[in-house]
């Protein structure tokens, strides 16, 4: 016997003396957890979701940017977005408009270029709905030698 | 006997589900707070697009006429050799050039009379920039706030900022580039350092302090020949050139202690017109000014030489979410 773990060897009575946990209180807990994880898997999906599918407007504006841009200033007066931008550079999926504007001699914005493309990123001429994801940064935009006028590379990608 | 046993009651066990909640809620809000529009690479492509790109900035110089002087004569006087149109300026050039050259302009003299401006160069300038700068720069995701700072050395009295787009917030996670761009000053660090290297066994035996004075001369001389050096053909003239080389001796003497504008009178008149003995009196006198406050400011003429930044315009981009 000496050989036993000394829970084999205690009585019914010792066992009978360990912590327990009221039944109630135990089912109340397990329901509780399950739904806390519910709710972090809900807001994680959710918000995982949004940042991947919900930013192509970003990753779209570095790809149109790389696409026309050479040292660092964009120049549309020979090739227009319409020549530089195709499937290797717009999502697949998604409507793009993309727009390039400049301070004018006004002191106003006024446009470039502007191209709208279709799902299969192919040019087409389509209204960008209201609310769509918008990403724009400042670039150097040469309208002529020796003019290179700070702008505004916008684009929009939505679905339907 | 089993009322001897320990339980978990139902307040433990609520108080435990309290917390695993309040981790979830935590992380959760943790991870949205994590999604934002902001890009903070938007400060480096504002800092390129201003160093890639040039403007033309409109802007007039009547306002940076000396008028009260007997030399200037207001537009209106029938006396003047000019009119509103003849002070229209226009200037292409680099963005980032134009802005380290608003900083220039804005370059204030402290004096007992208050603080004065010799290298304004008119209003308008700055307006004009400020405007075209924030429609081209600012993003719809995020604010910028371009600031450009010149001095002549570091920590001077002297010294020009230009602030454009809106302020900066201080409660916002910001992205900052830092860059530079040439004055339209010449740089006089080199010169600085060989002048401290130049001063050996002064007769007086002030020889910290000859050593600052050498750093001082070449920081003035940099700052009133780069603005009035090989002006004496503009001062024989008669026309626009005249009124505002002169603006710009006057508006110099209000700026350096021991110099005013009577001192000057003759020397300003255009039958005796004379650059050169004006540009150094006015160097002379800058150079006694500076090197007082270059010997408070630095523990030694060596770091004094090494501080000098005439020559460049420092620019701060600032970007933040809206």
């Amino acid at each position: 016997m000496s050989d036993l773990p000394p829970d084999a060897s205690c009585s019914w009575f010792e066992r009978d003396r360990r912590g327990g946990t009221e039944p109630l209180a135990a089912l109340v807990s397990v329901a509780a957890i399950c739904v806390a994880i519910s709710v972090y898997a809900g807001f994680a999906s959710i918000t995982l979701s949004a940042s991947t599918d919900s930013s192509p407007d970003r990753a779209t504006l570095d790809s149109v940017w790389t696409a026309t841009s050479d040292d660092g200033i964009v120049d549309t007066r020979e090739r227009t977005f319409e020549d530089l931008l195709g499937p290797a550079e717009l999502p697949r999926g998604y409507r793009v408009a993309v727009t390039l504007t400049v301070v004018g001699e006004d002191g106003h914005l006024s446009t470039v270029d502007r191209a709208t493309f279709g799902e299969n990123a192919t040019p087409a001429d389509l209204e960008p709905p209201p609310g769509a994801d918008t990403d724009d940064r400042p670039v150097a935009v040469r309208l002529d030698e020796g003019d290179i006028r700070p702008g505004r590379l916008r684009v929009v990608v939505w679905d339907e | 006997m089993s009322e001897d046993r320990a339980l978990s009651s139902v307040a433990d066990v609520s108080v435990a589900l309290v917390v695993v909640l309040a981790c979830v809620v935590v992380f959760v809000s943790f991870l949205d707070a994590g999604e934002s529009e902001y890009d903070p690479a938007a400060a480096d492509h504002t800092a390129e697009t201003l160093g890639a790109s040039t403007l033309n900035v409109t802007y007039s110089l009547e306002p940076v006429l000396e008028n009260g002087s007997e030399h200037v004569p207001a537009v209106d006087d029938e006396r003047a050799p000019y009119d509103s149109a003849d002070l229209q300026r226009s200037t292409h050039g680099s963005t980032l050039g134009h802005v380290g050259r608003a900083a220039l302009a804005a370059a204030g003299f402290p004096t007992e009379q208050g603080v004065t401006y010799p290298l304004a160069v008119g209003t308008g300038y700055a307006e004009t920039l400020d405007e075209r700068l924030v429609v081209s720069l600012v993003g719809s995701n995020f604010a910028t706030n371009v600031t450009a700072v010149w001095e002549p050395f570091e920590g001077a009295s002297v010294r020009g900022i230009a602030r454009f787009g809106e302020p900066i917030p201080h409660d916002v996670e910001r992205s900052v580039v830092r860059t530079t761009t040439a004055s339209e000053l010449p740089a006089a660090q080199e010169d600085a350092v060989a002048a401290v290297e130049s001063v050996h066994n002064t007769t007086d035996g002030n020889e910290s302090g000859e050593k600052y004075a050498a750093v001082a001369r070449a920081v003035a001389d940099a700052i009133v020949n780069g603005t009035l050096g090989d002006t004496q053909r503009e001062l024989e003239t008669s026309g626009v050139e005249r009124a505002v080389i002169v603006s710009r001796y006057l508006r110099f003497a209000d700026a350096v202690e021991g110099v005013t504008r009577g001192s000057i009178h003759e020397k300003l008149a255009r039958p005796r017109a004379d650059a050169a003995a004006l540009t150094a009196r006015l160097a002379d006198g800058l150079a006694r000014q500076l090197a007082a406050e270059l010997a408070d400011t630095f523990e030694s003429p060596h770091e004094a030489a090494a501080a000098v930044s005439t020559g460049e315009v420092t620019i701060a981009v600032t970007t933040w979410e809206r």
